[in-house]
């Protein structure tokens, strides 16, 4: 089929999605990018992950949305992001102070560090529904109690009054959860939740944000350094590399067949399903994340790349889209591997 | 070849007394590496992992029970003591920024060890500091600079290299990939193997994550509440799983190509002051019968093969 097609202008798919980010961009100073031409959307219901080694600009990416930038970054911001058709970056702070927290909220990977040490975690809850839902206190706590039993914490009642010292790692992510759904929001941003935690309570959080997810109809922005957690609980995937979009596409399509070098050096690094007696070496991705200032030319992977040709490093490569049938694919490399007809145009 | 185990570990215990009670961190642990073998050890934070490496490497002095280190028990008596366990273990640990001296350059770092012992003079500390360096895959420019200069993964080779710099039987590696990214982190697992085949030493190697450790590991032993829980070979400890709670953690794993299914484990890692009578994990097993709660199951982890510290081993709930 020729359905693939350069995207340039790729044409509004038919309904709105949620969440629309367009050719963001980001830097500390101009010389070093940190986020370049980031464009990707999130429809409703749908769960995302952003897939990448630290200092990709994944974090940074849910920061943008969330619009909590630090101010010189939030300054050199470029693009646009839609949240059903509003674009944030032009937003006042009142305004954006309103939908965080009701229409979007946030979950970080370190619950001890987001949620406030000498404050109750049902009093923490509650603010949030006094403040966007203007509940008096008697009922904002009897919600707060309810939404620590959704989040799986068992005798809720008696937990209200505990501070966050008092609970364990896995139960302080339940009341992180707990606040960000107080509201229903239409958008969760899940940075890393799961990283800080043992696997058997990863487990339990991972099958919680599934099973609110499931009862709410909301959509998930999932963060995340682990193709595991992706396979488990994605249904598309970006995956960035040294501040820009190297693949996107859905997850079962992109981790049987991927068509960027590094998103296929990633799975190949993963030791998974290999024994010490099977001898089988790990594919390593030799040398390193290059800095946001000593960003190579050309393809920002082609330095590492065992697949690099010459002219990887003579131009950055565009997003190239298949946009056939209901999967469509986007990618960033002149020469992707499994593809039926090698992109060879030159 | 030799007679000896790399180390074998004889009823270790290690409790702490804190206001709310006993903790017992490592509570009656045997074990043995063989040479050039390695134990993969896995368990949940709080689990006793971080202390029972400590004892073996004679960071912390146990209440009681013994280290033999390749046929010879460890004493910590006399500083010759000390110093000739240093040379037989030397650890790895998991964030290499606060394991290196942020003040010393890298060739000083390596050096220490060999200095510290009284070893060599200064040009062929300096000579083997280069041989080392090279041996963990990085150039001798790296010599000068200091740690805050270095990535993430080249500080954990140099981390390896002061490790190798004594020619120990045994390396403990603590976490000592857990912090690095994936594409790095095969970087590092693929050194750790290469330089096992190469110089025959033999890993305690510690990780929450299984799938890494089941990779490294010759033989795995599982660990919950201070006490070893399962051990066995690898393949056959993957396979067959005996103990209810490896079979949790298997299953846990996002994704695994193995997931069985089975009830999720509820709750968290009960705290280790004081823990009840009987089985540790009978309060989180899916499978606990009213023995569970009276007697706990007592486990061999000397013998070779695979064992498990459970009244039901290999029952499935």
């Amino acid at each position: 089929m020729t359905s693939s097609t350069r995207a340039s202008a790729s044409a509004e798919a038919l309904p709105a999605p949620l969440l629309a980010v367009t050719s963001l961009a980001l830097d500390a100073d101009p010389s070093s990018p940190l986020i370049e031409d980031l464009s990707f959307t999130l429809d409703r219901g749908e769960t995302l992950a952003i897939v990448g080694e630290s200092g990709c600009g994944k974090s940074l990416t849910s920061l943008a949305v969330m619009q909590l930038l630090p101010t010189n970054l939030a300054r050199s911001a470029r693009g646009k992001i839609r949240l059903d058709g509003e674009d944030l970056t032009r937003m006042k702070p009142r305004q954006l102070q309103r939908l965080r927290g009701d229409r979007m909220a946030m979950i970080f990977q370190e619950p001890l560090t987001a949620l406030n040490p000498v404050m109750s975690v049902g009093a923490q809850i509650a603010e949030v529904l006094r403040d966007h839902r203007g509940l008096s206190r008697a009922v904002a706590l009897s919600r707060a109690e309810t939404l620590l039993g959704m989040v799986g914490i068992p005798d809720p009642g008696a937990r209200l009054g505990d501070h966050p010292h008092q609970l364990s790692g896995g139960m302080r992510q339940r009341v992180t959860i707990a606040m960000a759904m107080a509201c229903e929001p239409d958008l969760i941003i899940a940075d890393e939740p799961t990283t800080a935690l043992d696997v058997t309570v990863q487990a339990q959080i991972l099958r919680l944000l599934a099973d609110l997810q499931a009862r709410s109809g909301m959509a998930m922005i999932m963060i995340t350094h682990d193709l595991g957690v992706v396979r488990q609980v994605a249904d598309r995937m970006v995956v960035m590399y040294a501040g820009t979009m190297v693949e996107e596409g859905r997850v079962a399509d992109v981790l049987t067949r991927p068509h960027h070098p590094y998103t296929a050096g990633l799975i190949a690094a993963r030791p998974s399903g290999a024994f010490k007696q099977d001898g089988r070496k790990l594919n390593d991705i030799p040398g390193m994340v290059p800095a946001p200032s000593a960003r190579p030319a050309g393809c920002l992977f082609q330095p590492r790349c065992a697949q690099a040709r010459p002219d990887c490093a003579a131009a950055r490569p565009e997003v190239a889209e298949d946009a056939g049938g209901t999967a469509p694919r986007r990618w960033r490399c002149f020469h992707p591997l499994n593809r039926p007809e090698p992109g060879e145009e030159s | 070849m030799s007679l000896h185990n790399a180390l074998e570990v004889v009823n270790l215990i290690q409790h702490h007394k804190t206001p709310r009670g006993m903790l017992r961190a490592v509570d009656g642990i045997s074990l043995n590496v063989g040479k050039g073998e390695t134990l993969g050890l896995v368990g949940e934070s709080g689990c006793g992992k971080s202390s029972l490496a400590r004892c073996i490497a004679g960071l912390t002095t146990p209440q009681s029970g013994g280290v033999v280190i390749d046929g010879h028990e460890a004493r910590d008596t006399h500083r010759r003591d000390r110093l000739n366990r240093a040379r037989a273990i030397q650890m790895v640990f998991q964030d290499p920024m606060s394991s290196l001296n942020s003040r010393l350059t890298i060739a000083a770092i390596i050096e220490q060890p060999l200095k510290v012992h009284g070893i060599g003079n200064a040009a062929s500390r300096r000579a083997r500091a280069k041989d080392l360096l090279s041996a963990v895959g990085l150039g001798e420019h790296h010599l000068s600079k200091f740690p805050h200069e270095l990535s993430g993964g080249q500080r954990q080779r140099v981390s390896i290299a002061r490790a190798l710099a004594l020619e120990p039987g045994l390396i403990i590696c603590d976490e000592a990939v857990s912090a690095l990214d994936v594409s790095v982190q095969a970087q590092v697992l693929n050194l750790l193997n290469d330089l096992q085949a190469r110089l025959g030493v033999a890993y305690l190697f510690i990780s929450h994550d299984l799938s890494v450790v089941r990779y490294v590991s010759d033989r795995i032993a599982v660990m919950y509440l201070g006490r070893l829980v399962e051990v066995g070979p690898a393949e056959s400890v993957w396979q067959n799983r005996l103990h209810p709670y490896t079979r949790a953690l298997i299953a846990s794993i996002p994704d695994d190509d193995d997931r069985r299914e089975i009830p999720f484990l509820s709750g968290d890692v009960p705290s280790p002051i004081d823990p009840p009578p009987g089985c540790a994990f009978a309060a989180r097993c899916p499978m606990a019968q009213d023995i569970c709660r009276q007697s706990r199951p007592e486990l061999d982890a000397t013998a070779r093969a695979h064992a498990a510290a459970c009244h039901f081993p290999g029952v499935a709930p």
